[in-house]
Parts: C-alpha cells; sequence; structure tokens
C-alpha cells in the first residue's frame, strides 16, 4: 500500500498508548465485571495494534488471536460461573487483610506503602533500561544463517530452529497448563459435554465461517515459512473455529473417539521429543540444517498447529459453564 | 496527489465518519436494541467504507480480495453477535433483571 500517511508516527503511536492505559485503568476500576471484560478484550485488540506498529506481525496474529479472543472467551465463561452470594477463603482473607490496614492507617495513607513499593520498582526499571549496554544483539547472526534454517521468515527460524528448544518447552507448559485445568474442573473428556444447538443464526455462521477459518488457518501455516504467520497462529484461528461450532451446539472433535482427542493435545510435546531424539549427537539437540529443516519445521509446525487447535477447545469446553438452563433466565 | 491516492483518504474519512456516528449512537441511545442497531449498522457501513478506500490503493487483485473478504467476515460475525445479543436481552427483560 503506497498511500502517504498525513498523520505523523508519533501522534499516532502516542494515541494509542495513551487510549491503552487509560483502556486498562478503565477496566481494573469498574466494578461491572462484563464491561471489564469486554474492556480486556478492546485492549487486546490494541495490543495487536501496537505490535503491528512495533514491525512484529507474527506476535500480533497471536496476540489477538488468544490474547485477545480466546481468553476472553474464557473469562466470560468464569464470570458465568462466579456466583456473587457466596464468599469464598480467599475473598474473606483480602478482606480481613484490608480491614486490619484500614484500621492501623486512615484510607489515603494505608496506599503509601503499595505506591512506594511500585514506585521503586519502576524507577529501578527505568534506570537498569539506560544502563544497558548497547548491543546488536543476535540479529546479525540470525540473518546470516537464515539460508540454512530451512525457511525465509526470520521469525520462524528463531521459533522452530535457532530456539527449538525454548518452544518445546513453551508447548509443554501449555499442555500442562491444559491438565491443571481438567483436574480442578473434574472433566471426564476432552471435549467436554454435548451441547444442544443454541441459536439458528449461531448455526449458519458456523456453517460459512468454519470452513473459511479452516482455510485460513491452512493459509497461515503455509505462509509461515516466509511471511507473517505460523504454527501458533495456525493453531488459534483452528481453536477459534472449534470454539464457534461448540458454541453453536454442532459436534465437531466429541465425533472422534476420546483417544483421538488425547493423542492431538500430546502431539505438540510428542513431536518435538521424536525431533529431539532424531537430531541429537553430541554437543547438539534439536540441530538441523537445509532440507532436513525444511521437512523438521514443517511437521512441527503441523504438531503444534494441531496440538495448540485441541488444547484451546480443551480449555475452552473444560471452563464452559453447563447451559442446561436457558440465557436470560440464569440465577443472580 | 495522486487522484486515487485522494479517493482513497476522501472514503477513509467518510468510513471514520460513520464508526464516529456509530460510537455516538452507543453513548446515546437509551437501551439496548437501539444502541446495537447504531452499533451493528454504522460501523459495518463505516468499515465497508474504509475497505473500499483501502482497496483503491491496494497492490493487486489478490489484496482487494482479501480486503473483500476481511469486510463480508466481518459482516458475517456482526450481524449473528447482534442477533444473539439482542435475543438475550429480550428473554432478560422477561425474566426480569439481567445479570451485572
Amino acid at each position: 500500500m503506497r498511500v502517504a500517511a498525513p498523520v505523523p508516527d508519533h501522534l499516532l503511536d502516542g494515541l494509542i498508548a495513551v487510549t491503552m492505559l487509560a483502556m486498562a485503568w478503565r477496566l481494573m476500576t469498574d466494578p461491572n465485571l462484563y464491561r471489564a471484560i469486554v474492556l480486556f478484550v478492546a485492549l487486546g485488540l490494541f495490543l495487536a495494534i501496537s505490535w503491528t506498529r512495533l514491525a512484529a506481525p507474527d506476535i500480533a496474529l497471536a496476540d489477538a488471536a488468544i490474547g485477545a479472543g480466546l481468553t476472553g472467551v474464557l473469562l466470560l465463561d468464569a464470570i458465568g460461573h462466579w456466583d456473587p452470594s457466596s464468599t469464598s477463603m480467599v475473598v474473606r482473607r483480602a478482606e480481613l487483610l484490608q480491614s486490619v490496614l484500614l484500621r492501623v492507617a486512615p484510607p489515603r495513607l494505608s496506599r503509601v506503602p503499595a505506591m512506594l513499593a511500585v514506585g521503586g520498582l519502576a524507577a529501578v526499571l527505568v534506570v537498569s533500561v539506560g544502563e544497558l549496554p548497547v548491543s546488536e544483539g543476535l540479529r546479525q547472526v540470525a540473518h546470516v544463517n537464515l539460508g540454512d534454517s530451512g525457511v525465509e521468515n526470520p521469525v520462524t527460524a528463531v521459533l522452530l530452529n535457532y530456539r527449538g528448544y525454548d518452544t518445546w518447552l513453551e508447548v509443554v507448559v501449555l499442555l500442562l497448563a491444559l491438565l491443571c485445568v481438567l483436574v480442578l474442573r473434574r472433566s471426564a473428556t476432552l471435549t467436554g459435554p454435548e451441547m444442544p444447538p443454541f441459536s439458528p443464526a449461531l448455526s449458519a455462521l458456523a456453517r460459512v465461517a468454519v470452513p473459511v477459518a479452516l482455510v485460513i488457518a491452512g493459509y497461515v501455516y503455509a505462509q509461515g515459512a516466509h511471511s507473517p504467520g505460523g504454527a501458533f497462529q495456525a493453531g488459534a484461528v483452528i481453536a477459534a473455529a472449534l470454539v464457534l461450532l461448540s458454541l453453536a451446539g454442532i459436534p465437531s472433535l466429541g465425533l472422534l473417539r476420546p483417544v483421538a482427542s488425547r493423542i492431538a493435545a500430546v502431539a505438540a510435546p510428542a513431536a518435538f521429543l521424536a525431533a529431539i531424539a532424531l537430531t541429537t549427537t553430541d554437543g547438539a539437540v534439536l540441530e538441523y540444517r537445509g532440507t532436513t529443516a525444511k521437512a523438521a519445521i514443517y511437521l512441527l509446525e503441523a504438531a503444534v498447529a494441531v496440538g495448540t487447535a485441541v488444547t484451546l477447545l480443551a480449555l475452552f469446553a473444560a471452563s464452559a459453564p453447563g447451559r442446561a438452563d436457558e440465557p436470560g433466565a440464569r440465577p443472580s | 496527489m495522486h487522484p486515487l491516492e485522494l479517493a482513497g483518504a476522501a472514503l477513509l474519512l467518510v468510513g471514520a465518519a460513520f464508526f464516529i456516528a456509530g460510537t455516538l449512537g452507543i453513548l446515546r441511545f437509551p437501551d439496548v436494541h437501539t444502541r446495537l442497531h447504531a452499533l451493528t449498522k454504522a460501523d459495518n457501513l463505516g468499515l465497508g467504507f474504509v475497505v473500499v478506500g483501502l482497496a483503491l490503493n491496494a497492490d493487486s487483485v489478490a489484496d482487494v480480495a482479501r480486503l473483500a473478504m476481511v469486510w463480508l467476515l466481518a459482516l458475517a460475525a456482526s450481524a449473528t453477535a447482534c442477533q444473539l445479543i439482542a435475543r438475550t436481552a429480550l428473554r432478560g427483560d422477561e425474566s426480569g433483571g439481567s445479570r451485572a
């Protein structure tokens, strides 16, 4: 696009920064939780815009899909569960601490220790950033070896070749999070209970949007080699499609045998383990170059996309409140 | 400026005006249904103008097609969301109050 931008960059970036700060303040102080969650999703989209302004479109894609989209859905499910009339132990302890603080010092003064701590930490961080040594980092080395890495997108090269080990740990963390959620919710299956169709409008949207989403996911996955995109983004899009199907009451993964979804959920860590087993020589773990690298990256990306999609769907399915009652008639 | 760039900028401004109108509607209209009306109609039209303005300055036909697809998907999603919210608001009114 070759449109001349009439707005100077600093003005636009400053506006975005100020809006994000105002939104963050507003969502933290809003007593209406539903409104706070909507603001959180909007903040996530602004985050994606600022990532784009910082020339990091890969992160922008992942942040918009997972950080804003799926997390917003999970938060909405959380307040769906929440019964404001019950007080849990954590809430009671927090109120006790607050009442003690208020008795010891008048309300305005009780905020001073927190403000001092936060101000001190901010000062330390600002000074440390100012004193960081000026260095190119590893950007030069990364670009020099890009030809050997099997892909043309430096972000994908870092994620799945240079630092493939870190990506492995990330997918293991995702799996651990899923296991914790399944244990806490005492879920029997990964895909959750079968839901009745919710609304004809939603079913119609699902029938149109899901095929488009799957094509887009495949496109983003394939583009990851030389453009912004890649495995996590593709996985997030597939997860969104599966969540939409689940909301519409159309069974998707539930039609397969449970063992299939379990295999899909552990596909990413298992693929990385296989890659480690196949490529470890003495002194190098997960080292591959040239055409082997290309094949390995495509396979690992496919595993990560599938694994991320199923994991995110399982996180959603585990937290969705039961829809036994009609919307709007839920007791509050 | 190139006339195509000028036309694109003008259409972007028109789209922005529609978005502002939609936002004013959300802030000023009295209840959920009228606010939904302002939100979806004005914002979809605004997005359409923005898409056309960008398409006039796109690099290739593929880019134009992608922009059009973005608009169509946004149309479908917001129409469905509008219907669902309106339906829930209607049911909520009938059963006596919505949850906070």
